[in-house]
């Protein structure tokens, strides 16, 4: 008996300090939506296309709808929400205006601290080759590999972003790396 | 032979540091692995034109509160549309405004007008003729209500229509009078053809000649005078229906009349009344009928 009435002040005690969902509608909780995907969705967008304008501006198309459904999106939603408007934006763009694709302004150089200047120069050689190679993946396979590499993401992550199979995710990548590695040693 | 690191999602796991110990000192022992290493690490280091976030939030912002624009394509169709809606609206405005002309006398008014071919029209009190501006040549029609003269220019024709009848202009001056079933023509010079609308009659009414119908019945008439004494600020009546002397009093004075209808439905009245008295004018008609007569303020009541 005192143990039920234990159990239920318990629950009752947790039902108190359950926090309420997040309002993406407030502007504190959309700004810091803002902060933490905003870049993730460029680059993602920026793979697709090499186009940082275009990338760009799907980003801030992006936010506003999210703003404009905020009520109807759950919080814990939010980041994929982002990540499929934007990739809908972009299917969009490109059915309509057929965005030429160039790929070939991927890339700022690098910033490469080592003392040795010899090895400085062996590695912005190779570097060149690398992104020259890297236009040689194709589009699934460069997606999969810069958001590896360059932003980090974890295969899971990636395979959710994408909407696809973590296998189908490590496959692609697997692929990107063995043509890489042929590209470059043809160079 | 296959090399191991070449097969399914093995270098995936390799880079995603998923080997086991065994695979990893293999593919280390490769002659491959030091160009895959160089990729992996190397690869790390690209890096993407920098995105800058803040400015990209301030543009948010100052977007998010603008509701979602119509795409400009559909706004720049609607313009169109709305612009030629506009001119439409316009033109038919433009069309249709004109083509009517109205006059109309208020009680106790009498209005001198042109036709479109300078005939003149006096309008009696409390009447109204219409007819169309634009289309006079092809259609010259004039609608009465009420009691008009017509001076018609000459070589002009024209017809004057009425509910019980149409008087089809054959020669200069004449009279039309029409209050709802009563109708009455005089012809003062020249002639008219009356088309007498419910019988489908026609009369010609030379000089002197006046036609008249009331009820279901007509019948013509002859009179004397060269114009309609209503000209000279006087109404005159010959064997005129005591209804329609009323309905003359009450455009000429604004008066109503409170009376027995079915008593004085068949009286008749000869003579006249001037327009720039109402008691005077009362007398006339009332004296001269025997009818006596409480007048207060513009309405009068008839005793029996």
């Amino acid at each position: 008996m005192i143990e039920s009435q234990n159990l239920n002040k318990l629950y009752k005690h947790s039902d108190v300090t359950q926090e309420k969902e997040k309002s993406i509608c407030e502007n504190i909780v959309f700004e810091s939506l803002f902060y933490s995907h905003s870049d993730d969705i460029r680059n993602y967008i920026f793979y697709k296309c090499g186009d940082q304008q275009l990338a760009e501006d799907i980003v801030q198309e992006t936010f506003l709808s999210l703003w404009h459904q905020c009520a109807k999106v759950p919080f814990k939603k939010a980041k994929y929400f982002l990540f499929r408007v934007a990739k809908n934006n972009f299917l969009n763009i490109i059915k309509h205006k057929k965005v030429i694709l160039d790929h070939t302004k991927y890339f700022l150089p690098s910033e490469i601290t080592n003392e040795d200047p010899e090895f400085i120069i062996e590695e912005k050689e190779f570097m060149i080759k690398l992104q020259k190679a890297i236009l040689k993946l194709s589009n699934k396979q460069r997606e999969v590999f810069l958001l590896n590499r360059i932003d980090g993401k974890k295969y899971a992550e990636i395979a959710v972003i994408i909407g696809i199979s973590v296998k189908a995710v490590e496959k692609r990548m697997h692929n990107a790396l063995l043509i890489l590695r042929k590209e470059i040693g043809n160079v | 032979m296959m090399k191991e690191h070449l097969k399914n999602k093995f270098l995936a796991r390799w880079v995603n540091d998923d080997l086991t110990n065994k695979e990893d000192l293999d593919f280390k022992n490769s002659a491959d692995y030091q160009e895959f290493k160089k990729i992996a690490e190397l690869s790390k280091k690209l890096r993407t034109p920098v995105y800058d976030k803040n400015t990209a939030f301030t543009e948010i912002l100052d977007k998010r509160n603008t509701k979602p624009k119509i795409k400009p394509l559909r706004s720049r169709y609607l313009i169109y549309k709305i612009a030629a809606s506009v001119l439409i609206l316009l033109g038919s405005f433009y069309l249709l405004k004109p083509s009517k002309t109205l006059y109309k006398s208020k009680v106790g008014e009498q209005l001198v007008f042109s036709l479109p071919d300078n005939s003149k029209v006096i309008l009696n009190s409390n009447s109204s003729l219409e007819f169309r501006t634009k289309k006079w040549n092809k259609n010259k029609e004039v609608e009465l209500q009420g009691e008009a003269f017509f001076n018609v220019a000459k070589g002009s024709l024209f017809s004057v229509k009425t509910d019980n009848a149409t008087v089809h202009v054959l020669g200069t001056r004449f009279n039309v009078k029409s209050n709802g079933k009563y109708f009455e023509t005089q012809c003062y010079s020249g002639k008219v053809k009356v088309e007498n609308l419910n019988i489908n009659n026609q009369t010609v009414l030379s000089r002197g000649n006046a036609y008249r119908i009331e009820a279901n019945s007509y019948n013509s008439h002859n009179f004397k005078a060269s114009e309609p004494s209503w000209l000279q600020g006087e109404s005159t009546f010959k064997n005129a229906p005591f209804e329609e002397v009323l309905i003359a009093l009450k455009n000429q004075f604004g008066l109503t009349f409170s009376y027995n209808k079915e008593k004085y439905l068949t009286e008749r009245f000869t003579g006249s009344f001037i327009h720039n008295d109402i008691d005077t004018s009362l007398q006339m008609v009332f004296s001269a009928m025997e009818i006596e007569y409480i007048k207060q303020g513009k309405k009068i009541i008839l005793k029996e």
